[in-house]
C-alpha cells in the first residue's frame, strides 16, 4: 500500500475552516429562511382559499346554477 | 425470507470492513484537522502565496502544476458546502 501523504497544513486550515464557516453558513441561512418560509404559506393559503372560492363561482356560473333556482329566461 | 437479512448485513460487513481499514489507515494522515502547532506554518504558507502573486512567481506555474492545483482547490471549497449540508440539516434544499 502506498504510504499516506503528508497534507501541507495550508490544505488542511484551509479544508477545516471551510467545514467550520459551510456550517455556520448553513445553520444562519436556514434560521434566515424558516419565518420567511412560513410567513409565505399563510399568505398561499389564504390566496388559495380565495382563488377556490372564486373557481367556485365560476362553475356555478358556467352551470346555470349560480342564481338559486333559476329556471332559463 | 426475513430471516435470510442478517446474511446481507454480515455480507456488508466482511465487504466493507478491510476498505473501511485502509479509509482509516489514509484519513488518520491526510485528514486530521491541523494541530496547533501547524496553524502558524499554515498562515505562513498562505503569506507565502500572497507574495507569489505579486511577485508574478505564480505567473511561472506549469499547466500541469496548475490543474493540479486547481483539482486541490476545488475539493477544499468542497467542504464548505460540505459543511453548509451539515448545518442546514439536509442534503438537498432547505427544510424550512
Amino acid at each position: 500500500m502506498v504510504p499516506p501523504v503528508a497534507v501541507s497544513p495550508v490544505i488542511k486550515t484551509a479544508r477545516w475552516s471551510f467545514l467550520l464557516i459551510g456550517m455556520f453558513y448553513g445553520k444562519q441561512r436556514y434560521d434566515y429562511l424558516k419565518p420567511r418560509a412560513e410567513k409565505e404559506r399563510l399568505v398561499e393559503e389564504a390566496e388559495k382559499k380565495i382563488r377556490e372560492e372564486q373557481e367556485k363561482i365560476a362553475k356555478a356560473l358556467a352551470e346555470g346554477t349560480f342564481f338559486k333556482n333559476a329556471s332559463e329566461c | 425470507m426475513t430471516w435470510r437479512v442478517h446474511l446481507v448485513f454480515s455480507a456488508a460487513a466482511t465487504y466493507s470492513k478491510p476498505r473501511l481499514a485502509t479509509f482509516w489507515h489514509y484519513a488518520k494522515v491526510e485528514l486530521v484537522p491541523p494541530s496547533p502547532a501547524e496553524i502558524p506554518q499554515a498562515i505562513a504558507g498562505i503569506k507565502n502565496i500572497l507574495t507569489g502573486v505579486n511577485s508574478g512567481r505564480l505567473g511561472q506555474t506549469t499547466v500541469k502544476d496548475a490543474f493540479r492545483n486547481g483539482l486541490v482547490c476545488t475539493e477544499v471549497l468542497m467542504w464548505f458546502y460540505i459543511g453548509e449540508c451539515i448545518g442546514k440539516g439536509g442534503i438537498v434544499g432547505y427544510a424550512v
